[in-house]
C-alpha cells in the first residue's frame, strides 16, 4: 500500500497538474476568462484525472503508467455509467459531478485492502 | 524534490508539443475562445448530427430515445448512435458549462491528443530518444489532409480511436492484475463508442500474438494467457456493450453491404475521395518512414518493442483498402487521420540511428524533436476553417428558433452550407435539394411537388422498441417519408430563404422568385435581413404558386 509521504508527492503532482493544465489552456482559448478556463480544467481532472488516479492506486505500475491507466480506463468507466444511469431515469445534468465519487470511492477501497505497493512518482 | 532533472526536460518538452498542437488545433479553430454562441468546428454533415444527438442527450438528460424535435415529435425513437461520446460531451458541457456542441468539439481534439501521447508514451517505453524525435510528427495531425477528420466532424471516430489505442497500451500491460477487467471495459468502450475499432483491437491482438510467433518469441504459456483473458476481457464487455449492440443490429448491420468485396482503391482515385496519403506526410518525411519500417525489422530481431507493433499495425490496417472489401474500404481511410500519431515511431527511428553517432545526452534529443516540430509546423502549418455557418445565417438560425413554434414545419431554401449544417436547428427542418431549384431555374416555372430533403435523426427509420432485441422501424410501416423525396411545397408552416451566395447567385434568384410568389398566395414576411428573409404560411396545405 503507498506511504503517507508518496501519496502526498504524487497529489502534490496532480495539483501542479492542473496549474500546468489550466495555464495551457489559458494561452490556447485566452479570449476565455481564467475562470472558464479553470472550470474547464477543473472539469476535466474532476471526471477523468482525478476518479483515473483513485482507480489505480491499488496497481504495482510507476505513477506515470498508473495515472494513464486509470485515465483512460475511468473514461469508460464514466461513459458507462453516465449511459446506463441516463437509462435508468437520472438526468444526465449531474453525472458529471456525482459519478466521478463514484470511481473514487471505489478506487479508495481497493487500494485499502490491496497489499500492492506502487513505485512512488 | 518532486520531479528530477531530466523528468523536468520531458514534461518541459511535453508541455512545448502538446500545448501547441492545442493552441493550433482547437484553439484556432475555436478562435481562442472556449465558449461560442455557434457551432464552430464542424464544416460537414457529420458534425452536425453529432452535435445535434449530443445536444439531445443534453436536453432530454438521457441516450435512450432522440428528441421528439429531432423525430418527427414521436417520442419513442430509439438512440441509435454509439452512445459514449454523445453522452460523455452532453456530461462534460453540464459539468464544464460548455454548450453541447462546444463540448463536443473540444473533447474531440483533446481525444485525439491524449491518443497521440498514448502512443509517444508507448515508443518511450522502448526509447525515450526516438520517442523525442517521433513526436515531432503529432504536428501533421493539423496539416494537409489529415485536418479532415475535425472538419468533418469524424468525432466517432476520434473517440474510437482513442479506445482504440489505450487498449493497443493496456496490451503491452500483461503484468497486470486482473488484465481482463479494464481491457473488457475498455473493449466495451470501442464498441460503444466506435464500433469498427473493436474489430481492428481484436485484429491487433492476433497481429501481435502472430508477430511474437513469426519472431520466435511466443511461448505457450504467453498463448494460453492471451485466449484466456481475451476470452474473460469479451465477457466483460459483452456484459457491457450487449444493449447497443442489440441497437446496433437492428439499426445499422446489413451484412450484405458490409463484407461484399469491391473494387479496391487505387491511389490514381484519391484526390476525387479526398483522403490522406503517406504522401500528405511530405515526400521526406515519406521517405525517412520507408527506412523506419526498414530499420524496424532489424530491431525487431533483437527485441519487440510494443510501439513498433502497433504502428505497424496500425499502419497496415490504413493500407487495407487496397484488400476490397467494402467494410474495411471507408473505416481504413478514417484510421489514415491519425496516422502522424500512429506511425510517428518509424519517423523517429531513422533520424535516431543516423543522430546517435554525434548526440549522446538524452535532452539533446529533445531538444532536436522541438526543432523538427517546429520546422515542420513553420513550413507546413495552415490553419483550418472555424466552422461553416456565417454570423448572418447563424442570426437567422437563432431568430427561427426564438420566434417561430416549436412544432413548426420549416422549408428552407437554397443558402451556402446549409445543406450541411440546417440539420442542426432545433426545428422539424426540409431543405429543397440543390437539383430540384437547379430544374426550375431550367423550366421557369416551379412545380407545387418538389424533391425535398427531411432532417430528423433518421438513419434508423425511426425506429421504436418492441423488446430487449425487437425494433419496429416505423418510417417503414408507416411509410413516413424520412428521406429525399417528393413533398408539397405549400405543406410547410415557415420558409426561410437566403438573398445572398458567394457560390451559386443564380439559385439565390429562383429563392427570390419563390418568396415574391409566395407573398402573393396568403404568406407574410416575418423576417427580414440583408442575408435572408423568412414566410410565415397562413394557408398550410392551400394554394401558394398558382
Amino acid at each position: 500500500m503507498h506511504d503517507s509521504q508518496s501519496l502526498k508527492r504524487e497529489l502534490l503532482c496532480l495539483a501542479i497538474g492542473y496549474v500546468v493544465l489550466a495555464v495551457i489552456f489559458k494561452i490556447s482559448f485566452a479570449q476565455s476568462s481564467i475562470l472558464e478556463n479553470l472550470r474547464v480544467a477543473a472539469s476535466l481532472y474532476w471526471m477523468f484525472v482525478l476518479p483515473g488516479y483513485a482507480l489505480s492506486l491499488c496497481s504495482k505500475q510507476d505513477f506515470a503508467n498508473r495515472l494513464i491507466i486509470g485515465i483512460i480506463v475511468q473514461a469508460g468507466v464514466i461513459g458507462h455509467l453516465s449511459y446506463f444511469a441516463g437509462l435508468a431515469g437520472w438526468h444526465i445534468a449531474t453525472h458529471g459531478l456525482v459519478l466521478p465519487l463514484v470511481s473514487i470511492g471505489i478506487g479508495i477501497f481497493l487500494w485499502k485492502r490491496s497489499p500492492a505497493k506502487p513505485e512512488p512518482a | 524534490m518532486i520531479i528530477k532533472g531530466q523528468q523536468v526536460a520531458e514534461l518541459a518538452f511535453l508541455i512545448i508539443i502538446f500545448g501547441t498542437l492545442l493552441y493550433i488545433g482547437a484553439g484556432s479553430v475555436f478562435q481562442h475562445e472556449l465558449k461560442h454562441d455557434k457551432p464552430v468546428q464542424f464544416g460537414a454533415t457529420d458534425g452536425y448530427v453529432y452535435a445535434k444527438v449530443t445536444r439531445g442527450v443534453y436536453d432530454l438528460g438521457h441516450f435512450r430515445t432522440h428528441p421528439d424535435y429531432a423525430s418527427l415529435w414521436y417520442n419513442d425513437s430509439v438512440a441509435y448512435h454509439p452512445p459514449l461520446f454523445p453522452v460523455l460531451a452532453a456530461g462534460f458541457a453540464h459539468t464544464s458549462g460548455l454548450t453541447p456542441v462546444d463540448s463536443i468539439a473540444l473533447l474531440m481534439p483533446l481525444f485525439a491528443l491524449f491518443s497521440a501521447f498514448i502512443l509517444y508514451w508507448m515508443i518511450r517505453s522502448w526509447n525515450q530518444k526516438v520517442a523525442y524525435i517521433s513526436a515531432a510528427l503529432f504536428i501533421f495531425l493539423y496539416i494537409n489532409k489529415f485536418v479532415i477528420g475535425y472538419v468533418w466532424g469524424q468525432v466517432l471516430y476520434y473517440i474510437g480511436t482513442f479506445f482504440l489505442v489505450a487498449s493497443i497500451y493496456l496490451a503491452g500491460k500483461t503484468e497486470l492484475k486482473h488484465w481482463w477487467l479494464p481491457a473488457g471495459i475498455l473493449i466495451a468502450s470501442i464498441i460503444n463508442g466506435h464500433l469498427p475499432a473493436a474489430a481492428f483491437f481484436y485484429g491487433f491482438v492476433v497481429f501481435l500474438v502472430a508477430v511474437k510467433f513469426a519472431f520466435r518469441k511466443l511461448t505457450k504459456q504467453e498463448l494460453m494467457w492471451w485466449l484466456k483473458n481475451i476470452l474473460l476481457a469479451t465477457i466483460v464487455a459483452l456484459v457491457l456493450s450487449i444493449n447497443y449492440l442489440a441497437i446496433f443490429n437492428s439499426a445499422y448491420y446489413d451484412p450484405e453491404s458490409q463484407l461484399k468485396f469491391t473494387k479496391p482503391i487505387k491511389p490514381e482515385d484519391f484526390p476525387s475521395i479526398r483522403v490522406p496519403t503517406v504522401y500528405d506526410l511530405t515526400t521526406p518525411v515519406f521517405y525517412l518512414i520507408l527506412a523506419g519500417v526498414a530499420l524496424s525489422f532489424l530491431i525487431a530481431r533483437n527485441n519487440l518493442p510494443h510501439a513498433l507493433i502497433a504502428g505497424g499495425f496500425m499502419f497496415l490496417v490504413g493500407l487495407s483498402n487496397y484488400l476490397g472489401i467494402s467494410a474495411l474500404f471507408l473505416r481504413a481511410f478514417q484510421t489514415r487521420f491519425m496516422w502522424p500519431a500512429y506511425i510517428a515511431v518509424f519517423f523517429g527511428i531513422p533520424i535516431y540511428f543516423v543522430t546517435r553517432k554525434f548526440i549522446k545526452k538524452t535532452a539533446i534529443f529533445a531538444l532536436l524533436g522541438l526543432v523538427i516540430f517546429g520546422f515542420l509546423l513553420y513550413k507546413y502549418y495552415h490553419p483550418v476553417q472555424s466552422g461553416i455557418i456565417d454570423d448572418q445565417q447563424w442570426a437567422g438560425v437563432k431568430w427561427v428558433e426564438q420566434n417561430t413554434p416549436e412544432t413548426a414545419r420549416m422549408l428552407y431554401f437554397y443558402g451556402d452550407g446549409q445543406d450541411q449544417w440546417v440539420r442542426y436547428v432545433k426545428r422539424d427542418v426540409h431543405l429543397v435539394t440543390t437539383d430540384a431549384l437547379v430544374k426550375v431555374a431550367q423550366e421557369g416555372k416551379p412545380s407545387r411537388i418538389m424533391m425535398i430533403e427531411p432532417f430528423p435523426i433518421n438513419d434508423a427509420r425511426l425506429m421504436y422498441r418492441t423488446g430487449f432485441f425487437s425494433f419496429v422501424r416505423r418510417a417503414e410501416v408507416e411509410n413516413i417519408t424520412v428521406q429525399t423525396g417528393p413533398f408539397d411545397v405549400c405543406g410547410f408552416d415557415y420558409y426561410v430563404m437566403d438573398r445572398q451566395s458567394a457560390y451559386a447567385p443564380a439559385l439565390i434568384q429562383v429563392n427570390v422568385f419563390f418568396a415574391n410568389t409566395f407573398l402573393n398566395h396568403n404568406m407574410t414576411l416575418v423576417h427580414q435581413t440583408d442575408r435572408l428573409v423568412v414566410l410565415k404560411n397562413n394557408n398550410k396545405g392551400g394554394e401558394c404558386l398558382a
